[in-house]
């Protein structure tokens, strides 16, 4: 099981590539990404605050219940955190929403 | 001593996001920021802000004695 934090942009799709990646005894793999939304142009910038640390740990209770309760081979989970890089790279006013976050979350089972 | 650290809204109100306090417990700690800063004070009551002593949730009063980090962690919302 993997729980990470990064401040950086990344790709999904080759999260999953790699975590299906030579496995050969799971039969599915499901995934989960969160985005966020424009709120019809009100929302330019995402900030999402992390406390590293405590928060893994408190993904981790929740993944560790999600593994017990679907039976779950394996789990990754990568979640991003910052934004206030990209706001400085944004529009001069923008519109801070500090709520939902770019995550990807794939399992098997 | 204890290190405290606000998050998101709460940290918009103080004004700041990290600092030393000097309280022997979180009550103790609560009273000396709602003294200096009433707005905060009264946003650290809210509902749905949780305390986090040395990355473990605590409900209710506790001792500072031995805890070296406190986290007001507001409630999550969005998605």
């Amino acid at each position: 099981m993997s729980i990470r934090l990064t401040e950086q942009p990344f790709d999904p799709g080759a999260l999953l590539s790699e975590f299906c990646r030579g496995r050969s005894e799971v039969g599915a793999v499901a995934t989960f990404t969160g985005i966020a939304r424009a709120e019809a142009g009100a929302t330019t910038i995402l900030e999402l605050e992390a406390y590293p640390g405590f928060t893994e740990a408190e993904i981790g209770k929740i993944a560790e219940i999600a593994r017990k309760r679907f039976g779950l081979a394996d789990l990754s989970i990568l979640q991003e955190s910052g934004g206030s890089r990209r706001a400085r790279r944004s529009s001069s006013s923008p519109q801070v929403r500090r709520a939902g976050a770019r995550r990807s979350r794939p399992a098997t089972s | 001593m204890a290190r405290v650290l606000l998050f998101g809204p709460l940290r918009d109100i103080a004004g700041w996001r990290e600092r030393d306090v000097e309280a022997a417990s979180l009550a103790d700690l609560r009273r000396a920021l709602s003294v200096e800063d009433a707005a905060l004070g009264e946003a650290l009551a809210g509902p749905g802000v949780q305390v986090a002593l040395d990355q473990a949730i605590v409900r209710g009063d506790a001792s500072l004695a031995t805890a070296s980090e406190v986290a007001f962690l507001p409630p999550m919302s969005g998605g």
